[in-house]
Formats: C-alpha cells, sequence, structure tokens
C-alpha cells in the first residue's frame, strides 16, 4: 500500500491521537475533547512546519 | 491466642500481596502480548478494544506499507531501538513473522512511513502496559 505524506500523516495522527486520548483522560467527553485537540495540534503542526520548510532553499 | 490470630493475619496479609502481585503481572504481561487486553482483564473493556483496534491497525498499515523490521546484529544503537520498539506491539510481531513477513522491502516508497508505523503502534503498546500498571496499583481508574 502507497500513500503520499498527507494521508500517511493523517492515518498516523489519528490512531495515535485516539490511543493518547483513551490513556490520558478518564471520561469519555474528556477523552474526545484530548484527541481531537491531539490530532488537530499533529496535523496543525505538520502543516506549519512543512509550510516554512517549503520557503527554506 | 493472640500470637495465632496476628500470624494468621500475616498470612492472609501475605496471600493478598502474592495475588495483587500476581494479578499486576498478569494484566501487564497481557497488555504487552496483545494490545488491550490488560484493560480488558481489568474490566475497562471498552477502553482495550479501542486500544486494540488502535494499535492492531497501526500496526497493519506499517505492514502494508512494508515497514522494516530491524535486527539486533546490526551493530547500530538505533536500529537495536527500533527492534526492541517493533517488539513492543507483542503478538503481532511475532504473528507477522510466522505468516512469513520477513521485515518489508527498503525501496517501497512507503517503506519508511511503514517503520515508523510500526515502531509508533510498539511504543504506544508499551504506554497502555503503564496504563494497564497504573490500573492495577490502584494509582488510576
Amino acid at each position: 500500500m502507497a500513500v503520499t505524506h498527507f494521508p500517511a500523516l493523517v492515518i498516523y495522527s489519528f490512531l495515535t491521537s485516539v490511543v493518547f486520548g483513551v490513556l490520558s483522560k478518564d471520561t469519555p467527553r474528556d477523552r474526545l475533547i484530548y484527541a481531537a485537540k491531539v490530532f488537530a495540534a499533529f496535523l496543525g503542526t505538520a502543516i506549519v512546519l512543512g509550510w516554512l520548510m517549503y520557503f527554506v532553499p | 491466642m493472640n500470637k495465632k490470630a496476628a500470624q494468621a493475619g500475616e498470612l492472609e496479609t501475605g496471600d493478598m500481596a502474592r495475588a495483587t502481585t500476581e494479578r499486576l503481572l498478569g494484566a501487564c504481561v497481557a497488555a504487552w502480548l496483545v494490545p488491550g487486553l490488560g484493560h480488558f482483564v481489568l474490566g475497562k473493556k471498552w477502553r482495550g478494544l479501542i486500544l486494540f483496534l488502535a494499535i492492531v491497525a497501526m500496526f497493519l498499515f506499517g505492514l502494508a506499507m512494508q515497514g522494516e523490521f530491524f535486527t539486533l546484529g546490526s551493530g547500530s544503537y538505533l536500529e537495536t531501538l527500533g527492534y526492541v520498539g517493533i517488539w513492543g506491539a507483542g503478538l503481532p510481531r511475532w504473528f507477522a513473522s510466522f505468516f512469513s513477513y520477513s521485515g518489508g522491502d527498503p525501496f517501497f516508497p512507503s517503506a519508511d512511513y511503514g517503520t515508523a508505523f510500526l515502531i509508533s503502534a510498539g511504543m504506544l503498546n508499551v504506554l497502555t502496559v503503564f496504563d494497564v500498571f497504573d490500573i492495577a496499583k490502584g494509582r488510576k481508574h
């Protein structure tokens, strides 16, 4: 299965966020919120760093 | 009489401590062997199921992307860490070898991603073992 950067990033971020959410918080609601935040942080950081590196020669 | 009662009490305390240690070890080993099984054993069934699905899915994506299995004999510390990391996934690593997955193709376009997925699955499973340890110890619910 050959995947490009972005789908690999999304899959990786999603699965890791789920595990972090389940392990880090105590209630289902807190877990969901935390997992969503971690997922957004993964994607956001990767996109920002990707654009920053775009300008590096 | 009091001495006998005290000895009986000590025996009971010893038995309880042994039972607690066995439960702790059993849950941790189960958590390592099968992702999520430690939580399942401790009665956290939904948590165990979600962890199982997420970690096994990550491992399977790693295999599908032709991720690399490292060996111990390479002499590289990083590859040794990778080897240990992938074994953190427990039985899925063994099953992959059993079903003739010998370590992927390093020239496959997604092989590096696959390796990252495999090692991450192992590391996430190690985190679940620590979580199971805390739950069995009563530090966490």
